[in-house]
């Protein structure tokens, strides 16, 4: 009588799991089936293709590895690589204290807070190529800025200070959203250990630098990898103010510019495919790299 | 009810017959130099330079859709980035039908067959060629030697000075190297805030004085590189060593953008450029008056043509039509209307380019297309920031042209 | 050490009024419990002395100093937090250094005072812990010891048991009070539990909605509070409170009669004693004695009772109360008649 009793109610159990479980991936379907479709199709067609010749129709001859070894001496592709990793290194300490000076200025609960919030984030929201060709014309020889600081450098126009144009230039656009993460970050540390830390003596520096700098940790790290990713992968701007050339003297040649121009001008989709791998797997690493030093945040 | 029975058909018997009026009489409009009937839609594209050169083309296309009303162009101009958006088309295979082609960058695109032939349509309607400046055709030609576009108008370089400061000096406009020389050392000093002369650290103007020194890039039938050659060496030698001299400056070492604006700030009192410059100088510098010479002369004639063709998509629907309207572009007409107000220069020589551009014209026989061979992009970019490391006396040009041939014939491969 | 003084401390938050006029000494060295129901200015009274809080009048002085405009880190006090604030990414040992460093301490004596809190603690072997790596007993003794190290001038305690287990609770009391009575230092104990401000104060401080209430010994409390609000506070379970004339020989018309549930007499009323009628409804035996639930006309009463009594349920019986143990307060004032 007991097992009879029982038995309907053991099956209707493992059918609603099953039925939940069906749920549950239709939900995740829909975003999956982008994720695939967007990224995954993508990448997995990129290595593909960078292992021929691939031309506007398709397929042109049959390369193997020949392009990665092509990329091994390609010395462009070297100064392309150096380019970006310098742009890389100056432009991420930049927009992470510029965002956290900010975030902490926004946070201190100052009057017209708001106003400050908003104008910190709006170079960010505006559209990057405008605001590119805008620093075109107040860093042209006779442009604004020269108007303040004297000299007649065309800033934009000297493989001197061309990257280094592009490093503020981004800085200011960026800088507003890494604000946003950090202001996220900075909110989450609970407000009594800072009355502890007030209690204990601690002037407004040392509060700054042992109690709210190290428990940043997971905005660090946010932060972090989002601004190497960006940089290592910056296009605009090297692209609207050297015309698409990467000049003056390739100085603005970034990776992923040149990788543009081997696919635009010489039309080597294969050998523009291998260069993005190649930017993939550094990235990759770079992130995988930021994980270890920076994983675990500190909580309670 | 008996009327209307019969009303039903005889309206269809009249459309029908309408119908058959009207599609024969466009049908009549055989075009007789063609031969063949052009009927349907044609897809136009370019890029747009200025809303001068877009009204000047659209008058162009007015008069093509006057004279052939079966056709009808669809003028879709492309901001942008042009070869990254045509190239998306081609791979789609909807491209325009007929389109800019750079001289440039025409190697890529023929080799990649995104071009389709035109020799069987000059053939079909006879097509005298000949009026063409022959150094512009060879510029679309594949190396098949089948013809692939054609040139819709080209610029060479010049030499423009600035009259003041020439006449302050006291000298003439040079017509040889070491006239340019000595006309340079009398202006020395006399160009305040600048340099008698402005040259541009990039290929794209040293080649000009390679060729008017007898060295050449690539042979004749683009299979190898010349470019470490003592022809070529010497020309680099002596157009770095202007600027080393403080004879010439590059446009940075003048503050200035591009040599246009260092003759309008009167930063150089020398400089050579293409047509572009003069609508430049008339709108940005327009109280400064300067003189278009003829191109000076090493141990021969030299110079660049920088010239766009109007080309055809091989997958092109309507090739007929299409030809239809490519030639009546570059037909005499037609460049005469694009070529009116003096934005470009004409590529025939049976049309007469606007006042003041005859020593542009006359640069026509010695000038060379600007371009070389597919997957060239990589070597320029080399070459142009070996020549700038030079400049800057990091390097010595006959390293440079060790480099540049290097990856040059790589290229090649 | 040193005292602290509230000398019309008043504190509002736009329209509320969350401390009100609170005048209050305590004494070097004295263990005073703040206490009384949510909301009643306990925590911002604290606050306020640790300078968390601005006053909106009065001052405060601790010593002979007023600290009113004084930053909290300038008034050399400790705090230990209701949620311990301890800095999550440092380790015990930085924990309780920190106060030290920023002062610039010497690093032996930082050592030496850290060492000696640990060990009092018995902490010891957790120094290089992380907080998250304790449980809560452990941290909350490390909130104890960053208070204990500073040496200060007074121990302000935010209901530091709350978040602890009842078992673990009544042991921290006793450690607490302990160390306390070590180190003599001033201290100040905000509670909501009347138990712990009876087993842990010299003095306490009742309020009620930002009023100080009564301030006295836990022994002054019980036996002659001042307010009806403090007599049903204190003790537990809570007094009984009538209206004067359900007990006979109590007081008059317009007055309250309380009376404890543990000074309940079964029978009397002889002499001296006041008494009334009640039937018993429920009778909860504790072992040790008897808590007898009674009903009268409309009023419910407590009784602790010795288990000899007997209280058959349902029989209507005799109580009183001796006349000593009988607290009078005014019906509309609230406040108590002392005969």
């Amino acid at each position: 009588m007991a097992t009879v009793e029982n038995a309907p109610r053991h099956r209707s159990v493992g059918s609603a799991k099953l039925r939940e479980a069906l749920v549950a991936y239709a939900f995740i379907l829909v975003p999956m089936g982008v994720f695939l479709l967007f990224f995954i199709w993508p990448l997995a067609y990129a290595v593909y293709i960078s292992r021929y010749d691939w031309g506007v129709f398709g397929k042109i001859e049959t390369l193997g590895f020949e392009n990665y070894r092509e990329l091994y001496r390609d010395e462009i592709f070297h100064k392309a690589l150096k380019n970006t990793l310098l742009y890389t290194a100056l432009v991420v300490p930049i927009q992470m204290a510029l965002g956290l000076a900010m975030a902490v200025i926004v946070n201190a609960g100052i009057r017209g807070k708001t106003f400050f919030r908003s104008a910190f984030y709006f170079p960010s929201l505006a559209s990057s190529a405008a605001i590119t060709a805008i620093a075109i014309y107040i860093l042209s020889a006779d442009g604004l800025l020269n108007a303040i600081i004297g000299g007649n450098r065309p800033w934009f126009g000297d493989s001197d200070t061309a990257l280094f144009s592009i490093v503020g230039l981004n800085a200011w656009t960026t800088s507003g959203t890494m604000m946003l993460f950090y202001l996220a970050s900075l909110q989450a540390i609970p407000t009594d250990v800072y009355e502890a830390a007030a209690i204990d003596r601690a002037g407004a520096w040392r509060t700054f630098w042992k109690i709210t700098f190290p428990l940043l940790k997971p905005g660090h790290f946010f932060v972090g990898v989002v601004s190497v990713v960006g940089a290592l992968k910056v296009f605009d701007q090297a692209f609207i103010v050297s015309n698409g050339s990467g000049g003056p003297n390739s100085s603005t040649l970034t990776a992923v510019l040149y990788l543009y121009r081997t696919a635009i001008g010489d039309i080597r989709f294969g050998y523009a495919a291998a260069m993005g791998i190649v930017l993939f797997v550094l990235i990759f690493t770079v992130t995988l790299v930021q994980r270890l030093l920076f994983g675990r945040p500190d909580t309670a | 009810m008996k009327r209307y029975r019969l009303l039903l058909p005889a309206l269809l018997l009249g459309l029908v017959v309408f119908a058959g009026i009207a599609a024969s009489t466009s049908q009549g409009t055989t075009d007789r130099t063609t031969g063949v009937a052009a009927t349907g839609e044609v897809t136009l594209s370019g890029w747009a330079s200025s809303p001068t050169e877009t009204k000047l083309l659209k008058e162009v296309i007015r008069g093509f859709e006057k004279t052939f009303p079966s056709v009808k162009v669809n003028y879709a101009p492309i901001s942008g980035d042009y070869p990254a958006a045509m190239l998306a088309k081609f791979a789609a295979r909807t491209p325009a039908d007929v389109f800019y082609v750079d001289s440039n960058v025409a190697p890529d695109w023929i080799k990649q067959r995104l071009l389709e032939p035109l020799d069987p349509y000059v053939a079909k309607s006879k097509l005298k060629t000949s009026a063409f400046f022959p150094s512009l055709l060879r510029g679309f030609k594949g190396p098949d030697g089948k013809t692939y576009g054609f040139p819709k108008d080209w610029s060479p370089l010049a030499m423009e000075t600035n009259n003041r400061l020439l006449a302050a000096a006291g000298t003439k406009a040079p017509k040889t190297w070491d006239e340019l020389r000595a006309a340079a050392r009398k202006l020395q000093g006399k160009v305040p805030g600048g340099r008698p002369i402005c040259l541009s650290p990039s290929w794209d103007r040293l080649l000009a004085f390679v060729y008017q020194n007898g060295g050449t890039f690539l042979n004749a039938s683009k299979t190898r590189s010349t470019v470490n050659t003592t022809a070529v060496r010497r020309a680099a030698e002596w157009y770095v060593t202007l600027i080393n001299q403080g004879l010439a400056g590059t446009p940075a070492q003048l503050g200035v953008g591009w040599c246009g604006e260092a003759l309008g700030k009167a930063k150089a009192a020398i400089i050579f450029e293409g047509n572009w410059v003069v609508p430049f100088m008339a709108e940005t510098f327009p109280d400064v008056r300067f003189t278009v010479n003829k191109m000076i002369r090493g141990k021969q004639e030299g110079n660049l043509a920088f010239t766009v063709s109007y080309s055809m998509a091989r997958d092109s629907k309507n090739k007929d039509a299409a030809w239809q309207l490519i030639r009546y572009l570059v037909g005499q007409p037609g460049m005469k209307t694009w070529t009116s107000k003096g934005l470009a220069l004409p590529s025939r020589s049976d049309v007469r380019a606007p006042a003041g551009r005859e020593n542009f014209i006359a640069a026509a026989p010695a000038a060379r297309p600007w371009q070389f061979a597919p997957t060239f992009t990589k070597v320029i970019d080399i070459a142009n920031n070996e020549l700038s490391a030079v400049i800057e006396r990091k390097q010595s040009v006959a390293a440079m042209l060790t480099k540049v041939d290097k990856a040059a014939n790589e290229a090649l491969r | 050490m040193a005292t602290v003084t509230f000398e019309n401390v008043t504190k509002r938050f736009d329209d509320t009024v969350a401390v009100d006029e609170l005048t209050l000494e305590i004494s070097d060295g004295e263990f005073l419990v703040l206490v009384g129901p949510s909301g009643c200015g306990k925590s911002t009274a604290l606050r306020m002395l640790a300078g968390l809080e601005e006053t909106t009048s009065g001052r405060i002085l601790i010593g002979d100093r007023v600290v009113n405009n004084l930053a909290p880190g300038a008034r050399d006090v400790a705090m230990v937090f209701q949620s311990y604030a301890l800095y999550p990414h440092m380790t015990v040992y930085d924990n309780l250094a920190f106060g030290l460093r920023n002062v610039r301490t010497p690093k032996d004596e930082i050592n030496r005072r850290v060492s000696k809190a640990a060990e009092v603690l018995d902490m010891t072997e957790l120094i290089k812990r992380k907080p998250k790596q304790l449980s809560g007993g452990q941290r909350q003794r490390v909130a104890l010891g960053r208070a204990i190290v500073r040496q200060p001038k007074a121990f302000l305690m935010d209901e530091p048991l709350s978040n602890l287990d009842a078992a673990l609770r009544v042991n921290t009391r006793a450690e607490i009070l302990k160390l306390q009575r070590d180190l003599k230092v001033t201290t100040v104990y905000v509670t909501h539990d009347q138990v712990e401000a009876m087993t842990m104060g010299d003095r306490i401080a009742v309020m009620k909605q930002g009023v100080l209430q009564q301030a006295g010994t836990p022994e002054q409390l019980y036996t002659k509070p001042t307010n009806v609000f403090v007599a049903r506070f204190i003790g537990s379970p809570a007094m009984n409170l009538v209206p004067a004339g359900f007990v006979k020989g109590a007081g008059t018309g317009g007055q309250l009669a309380g009376f404890r549930p543990e000074h309940v007499v079964l029978g009397g009323g002889n002499g001296d004693a006041a008494y009334f009628q009640a039937t018993v409804e429920v009778v909860e035996y504790l072992g040790d004695e008897q808590l007898v639930h009674l009903a009268a006309g409309d009023e419910k009463l407590l009784a602790k009772l010795p288990v000899e009594d007997r209280v058959p349920t349902g029989v209507e019986q005799r109580f009183s109360i001796p006349r000593d143990k009988l607290h009078l307060f005014d019906a509309e004032t609230e406040l108590a008649v002392r005969a």
